[in-house]
């Protein structure tokens, strides 16, 4: 008995079958979307994904799944991901790090309060200015006549469960 | 091809254009005399901050509030209507209930896993702890709606007589139960809290890393002097890991909070708010996208902006803590 528990101290044995079973549980959802995207339609419909796993000779794997997607536009929508992701990261860096050093480093008159306001925006939900700044877009569309919220086929947007990239440009022109 | 090349000029003339931004800013300052310089060279650093968050939250978030006092499209002003409206529509009080379970629930749980699961990783040593928290985090890079579709496979529901494909009706029918339409559940909230459970996988791995990150920065001659004192494992964290580290996870909490008063995608994703599973930024999206009902969808937003006001004050005293910190 006391060597099993030292042994079981050394490598703590608790903590780590604990942590074990918590990751499976985090694992799982993933795997399953993983293995369910190398199998073929018909199979994943009318059998468990875990089928793959317990007989994976027996499974017929397909990468179907991937070039359906690749054909349906995936790379225009990748595209649009990193045009939208990479100036999203950059911009916002580049304002905050310029206020930062105002903040920090300067002193002027009603710092605290523009501090605080900064701050506290940052919880507001952005549902909140959203429809203000939508119908702006569609003014500044007409005025300076360049297409910002054109109906482009971006099937990135338009993710096949929510039809919302329509929705969202056919509510613009009407806007 | 062709979008390629457009997709990076156009990110990399945005980008240009703002960096120059500055840099004319600082030109045009740099002609004054050093006395006034010293004044206002704040104006430079500040001004597309300040111009930026007026044009697009402070204007239309007191645009939005005008017009929650207005009709669908927005012609006429119809005084407290849209709010009756709201509070007299058991739909609406159904929401609010939804919001608040979110808001009870999921918090309080991502950081108490958060925790539990810093605590342990602290303890494997180095490889183990690696592999743990990775494949823990790892949700993190997931965007809600793949998350809801990751999750639509472990609550997916066939029609009987065909053969199982979720994970959990598996299981029902494994303990010789019978599979259940998840997500149609209502009784008890049931299915709200079948989403809560995708956003606490998604957000524990965040929790994790600010709390163990915490854990790590507890001196270790604080413990050294609880071990000295004879205080068990459980003793020496609930008095001398957990106050030390009660400011990081109230920054969690904090943050994770703000996020679940929000939450939409997951919902929308999975349930598209049927079901009794909707909540207050769906309930507006939808009155909105759906319905283009600008002046009720605005006093929609207005509810949620009022109930999340209070956090606005907790997130601007939190962030000034950790600035004396410093």
């Amino acid at each position: 008995m006391s060597t099993l528990k030292r042994i079981s101290a050394r490598f703590k044995l608790g903590s780590t079958l604990t942590l074990l079973a918590l990751v499976v549980v985090w694992s799982l959802p993933t795997l399953g979307l993983l293995i369910t995207s190398l199998r073929r339609r018909s199979d994943a419909e009318v059998s468990p994904w875990w089928d793959a796993v317990i007989d994976p000779l027996g499974t017929v794997w397909s990468t179907d799944a991937y070039q359906t997607a690749l054909e349906s536009g995936m790379l225009d929508a990748l595209i649009n991901t990193f045009a939208v992701t990479i100036p999203a990261t950059i911009l916002p860096l580049m304002v905050a790090a310029n206020a930062a050093y105002a903040f920090t480093f300067l002193n002027f008159k009603g710092k605290e309060v523009v501090f605080s306001l900064m701050v506290g925006l940052m919880v507001v939900p952005l549902q909140a200015a959203l429809i203000p700044v939508l119908r702006g877009m569609v003014w500044l569309q007409k005025a300076v006549d360049i297409q910002l919220l054109e109906p482009t086929p971006l099937p990135g947007l338009s993710i096949q469960l929510l039809p919302c990239h329509w929705r969202f440009t056919s509510f613009a022109t009407t806007c | 091809m062709g979008d390629i090349i457009f997709g990076l000029i156009a990110v990399t003339i945005g980008i240009g254009v703002s960096y120059g931004l500055y840099w004319l800013l600082n030109a045009l300052l740099s002609f004054l005399p050093e006395k006034i310089l010293k004044r206002v060279q704040w104006i430079a650093f500040l001004t597309p901050a300040l111009v930026l968050v007026t044009l697009v939250l402070l204007v239309p978030i007191v645009q939005t509030f005008i017009w929650s006092f207005m009709d669908k499209r927005v012609e006429n002003y119809v005084g407290f209507d849209n709010y009756v409206a709201l509070f007299t529509d058991p739909n609406f009080l159904s929401v609010l209930v939804n919001n608040f379970l979110w808001v009870l629930v999921v918090p309080a749980i991502t950081v108490a896993i958060g925790t539990a699961v810093a605590t342990l990783t602290n303890q494997v040593g180095p490889t183990r702890e690696k592999i743990f928290k990775t494949l823990i985090f790892m949700p993190m890079s997931i965007s809600f709606v793949a998350a809801a579709t990751i999750w639509s496979l472990t609550y997916a529901y066939v029609p009987p007589g065909r053969p199982e494909v979720g994970v959990l009706n598996s299981i029902m029918v494994g303990l010789g139960l019978e599979a259940q339409p998840w997500l149609t559940i209502s009784d008890g909230r049931l299915n709200t809290f079948l989403l809560m459970a995708v956003l606490v996988w998604l957000q524990v791995g965040y929790s994790m890393v600010i709390i163990s990150a915490a854990i790590k920065a507890v001196p270790e001659e604080t413990l050294e002097a609880a071990r000295l004192d004879a205080a068990n494992a459980w003793q020496v964290f609930r008095h001398v890991i957990l106050p030390q580290v009660w400011g990081s996870i109230m920054a969690v909490f904090v943050t994770v909070l703000i996020l679940v008063m929000k939450i939409f995608d997951v919902v929308l994703a999975m349930t598209g708010g049927n079901f009794d599973t909707s909540v207050l930024a769906l309930e507006w999206f939808r009155v909105f996208f759906e319905s283009r009902e600008i002046g009720p969808a605005s006093a929609i937003v207005v509810v949620l902006f009022v109930l999340i006001v209070p956090l606005m004050y907790v997130q601007i005293r939190t962030v000034k803590q950790q600035e004396e910190l410093r």
